[in-house]
């Protein structure tokens, strides 16, 4: 392929790969630029090397641009020979039994997104307002696939931005504090009163740990799976982090969701999903969580959250007795309900979950709404102790 | 082409076998001079790709360990507060200019570099290695980026040092955490994976070219097919090579017949409880 071919299609594979999560500044596009003038860039490997080393930041992209490259230059599959040693991503994707489960393959959207429809090509270069109004959309209302695949992306994002505010707060009061008189003097008297070891107040703040409830039954059906990759996301950017889901039963999943491998996360949360997607008993979950595993995995340094639209077949006042267990184990106990940010409530809903939440509310210290990414990134403050 | 290939020769040479793709990332730092950014799981080489390289160049390898708290002073220079001190004591009677003293105290006599100093300051160009980057803090990694982008470092009693010969600059990392945007795009990226059969087994003859090729073969294949299995953690190079020396020095000749060996070995291999617990009879046969 010519030289000149290559830098003239150059900035339409950067708008390829920047649709595909790829965080692409001008700095990479004038470094890849300076690349294509080196003259080693004398056939298409070494080419595809080059531009790798450059737009690929993580691990994630490193094993999508292969595939993406050749899409784009030829119109073709990796050929998995070609690079010795490269993980080539499989296209034949694996039928999911459960609705949902597939959603944390890369594959399928990476179809969807391969070539740029001309059509779509606004959508895609809209920017900062673009990204506004999907922020604010309700997860139920999105159709499309590129629009999906980019919120599965920006919700991978909102799970590591998280991790990073929490943990500058605990960084930040991990700071020494001020000289420690006391133990500097005290230190000097070997050294005929010379300070020459000097001594700083210590603050020392636990950071707290999280347990995470996840609601996968029939009614939770449009949220749950963008939750499950949300609860993935946090489990992998946090250390101190277990998380559950339950359905008419409660199934412990924190060490599948922490599988970094794709394919094998997804290979076990099949195993894992007999009966996900049919009726809810939270109330009966919860007994189990309280039962079973509180006391080994819930402190008062806990925060618990559950991801609930609320709709149960127990009896309100079984539920209210759980969530008030529960509250006794933890720190801070948050709700987060899809439904309450439905702009029109339909009225059978508000009276669901009228009647099945209401009792127990004032025993929540958080009960917010998660429909959009909007309302999922103003989440933070369920994640501070305070 | 041919640049990339007497890359891959010299670097074998110096005892690291690299891939076409490692070489080109390699050749296009130096020519760019631009940071290398190594990220990949523990103990699959990364380390050793700034010692052979290094080896390769016959220049100093400087390297700085990080670790959670790591701070600016740590890694750069510190004043030697003690010697100051005793200096000023034992000048106590003496009439000395205070300023002079001061001045004297705040030279590059009483002046401690540490790794990054170094690196700009040394005669000849180094290899700068940072290690582990991801263990320390954001905001080291700011400071970082500070001393990538201009090779200087500001030293308020001394003024700007900026070095005479750029270092070529590998960082790695095991992604324990993210590293900031900003460094990133500072840096040519490029994942370590485990190595293939074939690399491994390259690997292997020249590390170990004491080892018989049937057990070469053998404790290649018996690695390769572990590491599918969902281990906690997951054995690198360095473990095979750890591994292939102990069923050396058990004199042991093929793995077929050898399970008492290779369990009395397997811990240079697996890492952890639960994974040695994992690795019973059944489990070692399926895989030797």
């Amino acid at each position: 392929m010519p030289i000149d071919t290559v830098r003239s299609r150059l900035l339409g594979f950067i708008e390829i790969l920047k649709v595909n999560g790829f965080e692409i500044s001008t700095t990479e596009s004038v470094l890849a630029h300076e690349i294509t003038c080196t003259p080693i860039i004398q056939s298409h490997r070494i080419l595809r090397i080059s531009l790798r080393s450059v737009f690929c930041h993580s691990k994630r992209d490193w094993d999508l641009f292969p595939n993406l490259f050749n899409q784009y230059w030829f119109g073709s599959p990796v050929d998995d020979a070609d690079l010795p040693g490269e993980s080539g991503i499989n296209t034949q994707e694996e039928s999911g039994t459960a609705a949902g489960l597939g959603y944390f393959s890369e594959t399928q959207a990476l179809r969807a997104a391969t070539t740029l429809d001309p059509t779509e090509t606004e959508i895609s270069s809209g920017g900062a307002s673009d990204a506004r109004v999907l922020g604010q959309r309700d997860f139920r209302f999105v159709f499309n696939p590129r629009e999906m695949r980019r919120i599965e992306l920006m919700v991978d994002a909102l799970a590591r931005q998280i991790q990073k505010r929490t943990r500058r707060r605990s960084v930040a009061s991990r700071k020494s504090g001020a000289l420690d008189a006391r133990r500097t003097a005290r230190a000097s008297y070997r050294h005929d009163g010379w300070p020459f070891t000097l001594h700083f107040k210590n603050k020392r703040k636990t950071p707290p740990r999280f347990v995470l409830l996840l609601d996968v039954s029939q009614s939770m059906e449009i949220y749950s799976y963008l939750f499950l990759r949300f609860a993935r996301g946090l489990i992998q950017a946090f250390s101190d982090i277990d998380a559950y889901a339950f359905h008419t039963d409660l199934v412990p999943i924190g060490n599948e969701l922490k599988d970094k491998n794709t394919r094998r996360l997804e290979r076990k949360l099949k195993n894992l999903s007999s009966g996900w997607l049919g009726g809810t008993r939270i109330a009966e979950s919860l007994q189990d969580f309280n039962e079973q595993h509180a006391s080994s995995t819930v402190n008062r340094n806990t925060i618990v959250m559950i991801f609930s639209d609320g709709y149960d077949s127990s009896e309100p006042d079984q539920l209210t007795e759980q969530i008030i267990k529960v509250k006794k184990f933890c720190r801070k106990l948050v709700w987060v309900n899809p439904l309450l940010g439905r702009s029109v409530p339909q009225e059978n809903t508000v009276l669901a979950v009228d009647e099945s939440l209401l009792a127990v509310q004032p025993y929540l210290d958080l009960y917010t709404s998660a429909h959009s990414l909007e309302s999922l990134n103003n989440l933070a403050p369920a994640f501070s102790l305070r | 082409m041919e640049e990339i290939n007497q890359l891959k020769k010299r670097m074998a040479d110096a005892g690291y076998i690299a891939d076409t793709e490692l070489a080109t990332v390699i050749h296009l730092c130096q020519r760019l001079q631009r940071p290398l950014l190594l990220e990949g799981d523990a103990g699959v080489g990364k380390t050793a790709v700034a010692q052979a390289l290094a080896n390769m160049q016959q220049c100093e390898l400087i390297r700085l360990q990080c670790y959670e708290g790591l701070d600016a002073n740590s890694a750069l220079y510190e004043w030697n507060f003690q010697r100051q001190l005793m200096s000023i004591k034992l000048r106590e009677n003496e009439q000395i200019d205070s300023r002079a003293l001061e001045a004297e105290l705040f030279s590059k006599e009483y002046l401690l570099p540490r790794p990054l100093l170094q690196a700009i300051t040394t005669s000849a160009s180094a290899v700068l290695l940072i290690d582990e980057i991801d263990r320390a803090d954001d905001e080291f990694e700011a400071f970082l980026l500070e001393l990538l982008a201009d090779f200087q470092i500001t030293i308020p009693e001394l003024g700007t040092i900026t070095a005479t010969h750029k270092p070529i600059v590998i960082l790695t990392s095991n992604a324990t955490r993210d590293l900031s945007d900003a460094l990133r795009r500072r840096c040519l990226f490029h994942f370590v994976d485990y190595p293939d059969r074939q690399k491994e087994l390259q690997i292997l003859n020249s590390q170990l070219p004491e080892l018989e090729s049937a057990l070469a073969n053998s404790i290649v294949n018996f690695v390769q097919k572990i590491r599918s299995e969902h281990l906690k953690k997951t054995p690198g190079v360095a473990e095979t090579l750890d591994w292939a020396a102990a069923l050396m020095h058990m004199q042991t000749r093929d793995l077929k017949n050898s399970l008492p060996q290779i369990e009395a070995t397997l811990g240079c291999l697996l890492k952890t409880r639960a994974d040695l617990e994992l690795a019973n009879h059944d489990w070692l046969n399926k895989y030797k």
